[in-house]
């Protein structure tokens, strides 16, 4: 652990109930949910954001002892002695045996290494920005951090020393000069020294002094002022300070420049917070923004953090004798403070220079990389630091915030979603991550010729990572953000050469956000035939992969062709990982969340949306029939598929069911003249009886089908069951037809389970009830996820996650497919998220986390993928649902609600009934599974793997037949009656066990119903966790006239029961030790 | 491995810290009958051995009826001193079983069991009861929302072959007469826990005439292949269902006419829709459609979108132009016939 880094406060377990899982029994209250931030919705917004913004300062005592510790420092510096030396060399060996080690880059030039040199106290020690006008920033695990910068008399430097790389080194022994001072002079033994890099830059290092007492760090930075030195001599493009090379150094140059506006800029800082009231809040929500996206000052980090912020703040507010950006007004309040800064950043290089007092410098472009944002009349490029891939990801970054703050949009909405829900969530969002091992040697050679080579090698390693990957990844990326591991600080008193240390071997992480539609692409096109010199470089890029192809429409083009799996960016990630290590590399690097879309399309053809597509073409060919008959009384007026095959969202796609009677497709026909039915529910299900069988006349005139079956049972509410028919097509692809009846506008259930936890609601909660009555259009389930799947091609993937998350851990039996959707459709809220998701990990990551965070006892889960909610709507969802409030009581039932925001106005509300248990038992498990996929290394197997321990036993059944694996085996033919799959009559005995047992036992079964964790559901005080005793029996107290019986606990007895009615099925029972 | 076992969990089925349950572990957790009390809130405990080899016992709890509960009594009207209630019976407890349990035992022979979960039989209606219901004006008794008629049609066949019963059923055994209901309570007396000789398994005895489907695989078959009745049937019972519930209709309409037109006893008629013309417009009513009319002059009418329209109201002008004329020339000529003389 570094040493100026304090021990990391133990974080409070996310649901520390869940951790400590006690047996089941022991769990009738909810466990304890985290709350997230919240704005109080008593304050105005601008009384929140400023409270906000409080919360995020050091407290007024903690800035008054970090001031006095630098005063202290101060103190010291000052009375410094003076020291002279003959020569350079003789001061470093002075140093050296003093055992002060700071290293320097070395001087290529040692022609005045003879000359004399003398030290002597700074003549000027200012407090560092923020400091000095008592703002300081909370920072996550960090002490609280400031700085003090001196000033190098200015007659250590000659003219001669700026323009060679003399600077730095005198610079680095100047340091160890006040670093020597310090160390002799420091009384007390709660002080320590350490030497770090400017923000990673290794021409200038910097000292950290460290109050193990005040906890506390001062970054002692040593500067000098424009005035010591012609700083236009050090233009980016003319000077060359290394002679042999002789190339512009564009990174020395603005370092050296950068050392002289220090003292400045923190005056002007200084200046601008008191004179502009909003200055200060707008460099906390800049703060707090940058760093929950990863970025800093650190080279490595971006290059752009809170310094670059104030600085571009300063502009805009126009600070002291800086020009003002813009030419209009600057709002004081820090939120449109923060987006304007936002805007700057946004609009940067858009081929509009940032202002007319802003030039061009020459050398640079305002339309690319990198950024001109110059201080006017100066060379000085405030942007100098910032990489390549922080330049693009910024500015998406940006683009993206000040989207979430659109017109219409209110000021609490908009604070909301750009820092509470990300606090909330708590993650950074990728669509995948790549861990590429980098060795310093391999890759060395592939940058050989930059002067960069030489200093600052992560750096560019990270660039030349980058410009490689967005070269191949191309519009299938729409950005990278790259980290290496941070160098720790060293001490300063050591036995070291004082040469810089670098790490040949690390780990490069790169957060890949990509492009939903073209994420997938099969081939890539390059340069035309007659494009010689492209068709050079693509060749060159490519090497083996390119391919020349001619296509139907007579292009010749230069191509790239990958496989269809694994997946298509993994590929091209490993393809281009070789190439940035030249081939030498035996590692590969670490894939995270691509392993997501292999797991779901394992062992099956690529693109199974081909399978999805093809039952709906046939499903559409079947309702084409349908309305196209002769011969039947009534006229269709919609025929729609509601099971989830035809939607693009079950967790297997739809085979053709051969030989075996599978679980038939199931559609609805909606006729006209509804109006016309018998009111009577009975005769009703009588009439369209009549009716199926006359559809089955007349499609059998068709002869389109190979067989047509009218049957009834497995209904919703009643014991006798509504009728259907099954149609097999040709192409063995079984479909069953029901009429659309009146319950299944207000109650959408799963058709094979009665009790009460199978119950969706649909209600609405539509404000105004104006709209509520002319909006005709009811809530239609298949036809928004049929939408949204054509929107983006990862949320049939994601949900499909979804679906086997729940069913892999024995829960998805008390969702409905409807439920299981709209989780998934968390993933792709433009209106919170910014942006829909780019890989089915992504989608799935944010809805576990929304799972993981949604109290369910108080609030509806929104779903933002069609509009925002208003501000009323969202005080209103934050109520406690409507059925929360009827199963709060110790029925053990909650209700779980979930509103959308609907066209029109409309807020669509479903909610489901289940028992508490399994509730409570989603959350645990959604906590669990979000911490463990914060983790680079976890696997989906990980996340999916259910825990047995869970249960009080288990009933395995015999395996299942699974049509899909022996498809050669059968031909084409009508399905005899006593095939059935397996699953099917699994499915009704668990329908039994339900009715039969389900008052003493939770069953929880796997998705084939294979497997099934049973639970010994509490019966009374005390009585359901052990075997009955004499005193437990309780014989009931009333006969018929009672609505309640009191019931007993007889386990064995119950046991028997199951294994009688499963018989033939049942493969073995196992109890828990 | 393919992704939908993966899905299945058996492959990866983690069974540590479990143990497979067998007839060891099961006859462990049973409960002896010694250890049971042999009344439990003035029920009286009836032990059965349980079809397995361990001896698992189940508890049945018994008490002599008595028939409060007003439909049992209208549908069951003389069991009155000849009827046990039982509750906790096994789920799957038929009429043979608890014959043969009594039979075992030594208790009397059972006429029939009324289950709580089945629907009970109508009451058969007496004379004299019919003349007494007329008597208390109970004119709307028959079909209030037209399910008494339903019950009149053919029923549905049944989906399972047989029926099962949830944990919360109790049943009413009625004895052929009080004798040997008297019988079956010394039975039951004589064969509580305290007797370590009962040794009765539950589901033995049971004649071979009377067929009981199984449990188990078969039951889930047999279900399935209900679900698709022979096609011709189903034609039938559809069809069948169809015409009553016509005539049923027919019936209803022909009461309605007929009652709109005779008063009843008390002198009242049935109000019912009928073919008179509806009464005046209400001052709101005639307000509205003025708006409404107002709205669509409002909205505009165009007489000259179409040619056609455009051509008639040429013709129109013709014709106006025309009789103008006529009437001009005719005017004319009378004046003119005037001043001659």
């Amino acid at each position: 652990m570094s040493p100026i880094r304090q021990p990391i406060p133990k974080k409070r377990k996310l649901d520390e109930s869940a951790a400590a899982l006690p047996p089941h029994y022991d769990i009738p209250k909810p466990a304890a949910l985290t709350t997230p931030l919240e704005l109080d919705p008593l304050k105005s917004p601008n009384e929140a954001i400023a409270d906000f913004i409080k919360l995020q300062k050091h407290s007024r005592k903690v800035v008054a002892s970090v001031t006095e510790f630098a005063e202290q420092i101060k103190d010291t510096l000052s009375k410094t002695k003076t020291l002279r030396f003959s020569s350079l060399n003789e001061a470093e060996a002075s140093f050296r045996r003093n055992k002060i080690q700071i290293p320097y880059l070395e001087s290529t030039d040692d022609i005045h290494d003879g000359q004399e040199i003398s030290f002597s106290s700074p003549i000027q020690i200012k407090m560092g920005a923020g400091l000095n006008h008592g703002l300081l920033l909370k920072s996550k695990d960090k002490p609280p951090l400031a700085d003090l910068i001196v000033r190098i008399p200015p007659d250590l430097l000659r003219p001669k020393d700026y323009l060679e790389y003399r600077y730095t080194r005198k610079r680095a022994l100047y340091l160890s000069y006040l670093a020597l001072s310090l160390v002799q002079n420091t009384k007390g033994g709660d002080v320590s020294y350490f030497y770090e890099f400017l923000d990673g830059d290794e021409l200038r290092p910097i000292v950290l002094i460290t109050s193990l007492r005040r906890n506390c760090v001062l970054r002692l930075i040593p500067a000098i002022t424009p005035n010591d030195f012609p700083l236009q001599k050090l233009s980016p493009s003319a000077c060359r300070a290394d002679r042999k090379i002789g190339i512009p150094t564009p990174q020395y140059n603005s370092s050296i420049i950068a050392d002289a506006y220090h003292i400045e800029n923190a005056e002007l800082q200084r200046t601008a917070a008191i004179s502009h009231s909003g200055f200060e809040g707008g460099i906390v929500l800049g703060s707090v923004w940058l760093s929950r996206q990863g970025y800093s000052s650190h080279i490595l980090n971006g290059g752009f953090g809170d310094t670059e912020w104030i600085l571009i703040q300063m502009h805009l507010v126009g600070a002291g004798d800086v020009p003002r950006l813009s030419s209009r007004q600057i709002s004081s309040d820090p939120l449109q403070l923060f987006k304007s800064v936002l805007k700057v950043i946004a609009n940067m290089g858009n081929g509009e220079p940032v202002s007319q007092h802003f030039p061009d410098p020459p050398g640079y472009s305002s339309k690319c990389y990198p950024p001109s944002y110059i201080r006017d009349g100066t060379s000085y490029n405030i942007l100098f630091k910032m990489a390549r891939w922080a330049y693009h990801a910024l500015k998406r970054e940006a683009h993206t915030v000040l989207s979430l703050g659109g017109i219409g949009i209110s000021l609490r909405s908009q604070f909301k979603s750009i820092f509470l829900d990300t606090e909330n969530r708590g993650y950074r969002d990728f669509d995948f991550v790549a861990r590429l091992p980098i060795d310093n040697t391999n890759v060395a050679h592939q940058i050989i010729g930059s002067e960069s080579t030489k200093r600052n090698i992560k750096r560019s390693t990270s660039d030349y990572c980058y410009d490689v990957l967005s070269y191949g990844l191309g519009d299938r990326c729409q950005s990278m953000t790259l980290f290496a591991t941070l160098p720790t600080p060293q001490a300063v008193i050591g036995n070291s050469n004082g040469e810089i240390s670098s790490c040949s071997r690390y780990n490069l992480d790169i957060y890949f956000l990509m492009d939903a539609k073209n994420a997938m692409r099969l081939m890539d096109h390059g340069p035309a035939l007659e494009n010689t010199n492209e068709t050079a470089k693509f060749r060159n890029f490519w090497q083996d992969k390119a391919e020349l192809r001619r296509f139907k429409d007579g292009r010749v083009v230069e191509t790239v062709m990958w496989d269809p799996a694994p997946s298509v960016p993994g590929q091209i990630v490993n393809f281009l990982y070789q190439k940035i290590t030249g081939g030498f590399s035996q590692n590969t690097p670490l894939l995270y969340g691509l392993g997501f879309d292999d797991f779901i399309s394992r062992d099956l053809e690529a693109n199974v949306d081909v399978h999805f597509s093809e039952l709906i073409s046939e499903f559409h060919m079947v309702a084409n029939t349908i309305r196209g008959v002769d011969g039947f009384p009534l006229a269709f007026k919609e025929i729609r598929g509601t099971c989830p095959e035809l939607r693009f969202a079950s967790i297997n796609p739809p085979f053709p069911c051969i030989q075996y009677l599978n679980c038939p497709y199931e559609a609805e026909i909606e006729l006209e003249s509804s109006s016309g039915w018998p009111s009577d529910p009975e005769q009703r299900r009588r009439s369209e009886l009549g009716l199926l069988l006359r559809l089955r006349t007349v499609l059998h005139e068709t002869k389109s089908f190979i067989s047509l079956k009218v049957g009834f049972g497995h209904n919703t509410d009643d014991t006798q069951g509504s009728s259907f028919i099954d149609i097999l097509t040709k192409n063995n692809y079984q479909f069953r037809f029901r009429f659309r009846s009146i319950q299944n506008d207000e109650f959408s259930t799963n058709n094979t389970r009665k009790n009460i936890h199978s119950i969706t609601k649909i209600t609405d909660l539509t404000l105004d009830p104006s709209i509520s009555k002319s909006y005709q259009a009811k809530y239609n389930h298949a036809n928004l996820i049929l939408q949204k799947v054509k929107q983006n091609p990862f949320l049939s993937s994601t949900i499909r996650l979804v679906k086997i998350w729940f069913w892999t851990h024995h829960l998805g039996f008390y969702f409905t497919d409807e439920m299981l959707e709209i989780f998934g459709l968390v993933g792709f809220d433009l209106y919170s998220t910014g942006r829909g998701a780019g890989s089915a990990f992504c989608g799935f990551r944010r809805t576990i986390n929304e799972l993981s965070r949604w109290d369910w006892r108080r609030r509806y889960l929104e779903i933002e993928s069609c509009r925002p909610f208003s501000d009323d709507e969202k005080l209103r969802l934050h109520q406690r649902p409507e059925y929360c409030q009827s199963y709060a009581g110790d029925s053990g039932y909650v209700g779980l609600s979930v509103a959308i925001a609907g066209d029109g106005g409309i807020i669509h509300c479903l909610t489901q009934i289940m028992p508490r248990l399994i509730a409570v038992r989603m959350t645990q498990l959604a906590r669990e599974a979000n911490t463990m996929l914060t983790n680079i290394n976890t696997s989906p197997s990980d996340i999916f793997a259910p825990s047995m321990t869970y249960f009080d036993f288990l009933i395995t059944l015999k395996p299942t037949f699974d049509p899909r694996k022996d498809l050669a085996k059968y031909v084409n033919l009508a399905i005899p009656p006593n095939r059935i799959n397996t699953k099917l009559l699994y499915r009704d005995f668990l329908g039994d066990l339900e009715a039969l047992a389900g008052h003493y036992i939770l069953f929880l079964p796997s998705s084939d119903f294979s497997v099934i964790g049973c639970i010994w559901k509490p019966m009374g005080s005390g009585t359901g966790n052990s075997v009955p005793v004499i005193d437990e029996i309780q014989p009931p107290e009333k006969d018929h006239e009672s609505d309640k019986i009191e019931l007993y606990y007889n386990k064995p007895a119950i046991l028997n029961m199951l294994k009688v009615l499963g018989e033939e099925y049942i493969d073995s029972i196992y109890n828990r030790l | 491995m393919e992704f939908a076992s993966a899905l299945s969990s058996r492959d990866l089925l983690d069974l540590s810290g479990f143990k497979r349950l067998d007839s060891t572990t099961l006859a462990s957790l049973s409960i002896a009958p010694s250890s049971v009390a042999k009344t439990h809130k003035g029920l009286a405990t009836l032990p059965v051995r349980l079809s397995s080899p361990e001896p698992i016992f189940h508890y049945l709890f018994v008490k002599p009826h008595d028939p409060q509960y007003t439909p049992i009594i209208n549908a069951h009207p003389n069991i009155n001193g000849r009827s046990l209630f039982l509750s906790s019976i096994p789920f799957d407890t038929t009429v043979h079983h608890l014959r043969a349990l009594f039979i075992a035992i030594g208790g009397g022979r059972i006429e029939t069991v009324i289950f709580s979960d089945e629907p009970l039989p109508s009451r058969p209606i007496m004379p004299d009861e019919d003349q007494l219901i007329k008597n208390r004006k109970r004119k709307r008794s028959h079909h209030p929302d037209g399910t008494a008629q339903t019950a009149e049609t053919l029923q549905w066949p049944p989906l399972w072959n047989r029926k099962l019963h949830a944990p919360d059923t109790t049943a009413v055994a009625v004895f052929v007469d009080h004798a040997a209901f008297e019988l079956a309570v010394k039975a039951i007396n004589s064969n509580s826990t305290d007797n370590p000789k009962n040794d009765y398994v539950w589901g033995s005895g049971i004649g071979k005439g009377n067929f009981i489907p199984e449990l188990g695989k078969s039951r889930y078959e047999d279900h399935h292949v209900r679900m698709f009745p022979d096609p011709e049937w189903l034609q039938k019972f559809a069809d069948d269902s169809l015409e009553k519930y016509d005539k049923r209709l027919k019936a209803e309409e022909e009461t309605r006419r007929r009652k709109a037109n005779e008063p009843d006893e008390d002198g009242f008629v049935t109000v019912v829709r009928s073919s008179r013309p509806r009464p005046p417009l209400s001052a709101e009513e005639i307000a509205e459609r003025l708006k409404k009319e107002e709205k669509r002059a409002k909205k505009g009418y165009h007489p000259d979108f179409y040619r056609f329209q455009q051509r008639e109201l040429k013709k129109e002008q013709a014709k106006k132009l025309l009789s103008q004329f006529e009437d001009a020339k005719r005017s004319l000529q009378e004046r003119k016939g005037r001043k001659k003389p």
